[in-house]
């Protein structure tokens, strides 16, 4: 799935990747969330506001599974 | 660069300098600047690509050309005690590649999540209180691994799986002998052996005694009966946390403790922590500082992989080392410095990367924070009761720290 963070960039989450370690959640737990079914990534607002982009990016940086990769535009 | 040219610069592992308990082996280190990857020799004569950059170890643990299948030719096997159990085909899913990882993990991932793990925060903390209750009723000096660091965090993993803690001494004793370097690779395979009937003892009566709300029963329910695992992925999966549960944190309790007593102004600032974020950078700092995973993360090349100005080829051996990542001075400044406000100590290698990045991090996190802060606001005199060169690290064991931490304190708050 694709989020546009703005004009910034694009956000694309694949929960097929992901291993539920949290590290978005810590960096930025306005946006992202882990679901109580599989404990793994969503994203809990219906567009990201690019106010936070960089908590964003640090979110999408700290994944160790690159289910969160960020591209600025 | 072909790996022909490139000669081997000694032993995997080698021996720490025991005057510096905190730093890892100089071999890895002395040249880490130019030299981030190292062609080192293995106990068995094999040869392995020993990564001591930060950044080029992330990126190996992040590539998924990496396989962390001990059955692969080239697998770097750097103890006969991890040969043993890692070659005896009882594998869990840290040494699985993907689809087959993220299926097995997933059995668990749920009970891992950030705010699931900081709903466990109170009864990590009444433990805590417990323990040092235990610790002042029985009076200094004591031997803080074997009457707090160990026993907390394994209650915690058995309170977890909802597993009788009377069996703790079981797991303990077989966890020791599948990770001591001194373990032949039979005993070590004969201890994975036992360990994994142990939890089979344990799935199965939670099969056919399913608890609410409970970890092993709804892997059952939701992934063994659905037909996504087995019994003995399920088995073999909580064998991992339980041995992942103990040592680790354990270990890391009592090297921080040492740590801390080490740095007293900074203990000082410290308790005086008011916001939670300064005591969590400071657990992350201490993380860093005094990492406990020595072996190195063990991974075989699938392909022709460029990095850190080196070639590794397809099928040869790769050790990821997190202590050596925690020191390199590219990526940390004054790595050997402990700064529990150190701005970027979060991003610290302790947990690893990639699919394979520790599940429990969150846990051993809050474990830690409640641990230090608890202990230290009720014995702030609290100090190592022994000389220092009487102390004994686990320099012979997967995971390094002390095998006892005698101290002592003052009057009690």
């Amino acid at each position: 799935m694709k989020f546009q963070v703005g004009t910034a960039g694009e956000l694309t989450v694949d929960r097929s990747l992901c291993i539920g370690s949290g590290q978005c959640v810590l960096a930025a737990a306005d946006v992202f969330d882990q679901d109580d079914d599989e404990g793994l990534v969503e994203v809990v607002v219906p567009e990201i506001d690019p106010v936070i982009a960089d908590d964003v990016i640090q979110a999408a940086d700290g994944c160790p599974s690159q289910a969160l990769r960020y591209l600025a535009s | 660069m072909s790996t022909e040219a490139v000669p081997t610069v000694g032993t995997y592992p080698s021996p720490k300098d025991a005057r510096c308990p905190y730093e890892p082996p100089k071999a890895y280190t002395t040249r880490l600047e130019e030299q981030p990857m190292l062609r080192m020799r293995l106990w068995n004569g094999d040869e392995a690509w020993v990564v001591a950059g930060y950044e080029e170890g992330r990126m190996l643990l992040g590539d998924p050309r990496v396989s962390a299948r001990p059955d692969l030719p080239g697998y770097p096997h750097v103890s006969p005690a991890l040969a043993g159990y890692r070659k005896s085909g009882l594998q869990t899913f840290n040494n699985k590649d993907n689809p087959e990882h993220n299926v097995e993990r997933r059995m668990f991932t749920k009970w891992f999540t950030v705010k699931r793990i900081e709903r466990l925060r109170p009864r990590v903390q009444d433990l805590v209180d417990q323990a040092v209750d235990r610790l002042i009723a029985m009076g200094s000096p004591v031997d803080l691994v074997e009457h707090f660091a160990l026993p907390i965090p394994s209650q915690v993993i058995f309170e977890l799986l909802n597993a009788p803690y009377r069996d703790h001494e079981i797991v303990e004793h077989e966890t020791h002998t599948m990770l001591s370097w001194r373990s032949s690779a039979e005993d070590s395979r004969a201890a994975s052996q036992r360990l994994l009937d142990y939890c089979y003892g344990l799935i199965q009566d939670r099969s056919e005694h399913p608890l609410e709300d409970d970890v092993l029963s709804l892997a059952i329910s939701e992934h063994v009966k659905t037909g996504h695992c087995t019994m003995e992925q399920l088995a073999e999966g909580t064998r991992l946390l339980f041995l992942a549960g103990h040592e680790t944190t354990a270990n890391s309790i009592a090297m921080s403790v040492m740590a801390l007593i080490d740095h007293p102004y900074q203990l000082a600032a410290f308790l005086n922590a008011k916001d939670p974020r300064q005591v969590a950078l400071a657990v992350d700092e201490l993380l860093r500082f005094a990492t406990i995973a020595q072996a190195g993360r063990c991974r075989v090349a699938l392909d022709d992989i460029e990095v850190g100005g080196t070639t590794i080829k397809a099928g040869e051996g790769i050790v990821v080392s997190s202590e050596t990542a925690n020191r390199d001075p590219r990526f940390f400044d004054h790595p050997a410095e402990l700064h529990l406000d150190r701005p970027n100590a979060k991003d610290h290698a302790s947990f690893g990367h990639g699919t394979h990045r520790c599940i429990g991090e969150t846990l051993a996190e809050i474990e830690l924070q409640v641990v230090l802060t608890t202990l230290f606001r009720r014995l702030p005199a609290l100090r190592v009761a022994v000389p220092r060169d009487r102390l004994r690290f686990k320099t012979d064991h997967t995971i390094y720290g002390l095998y006892e931490l005698p101290v002592a304190w003052g009057d009690p708050k």
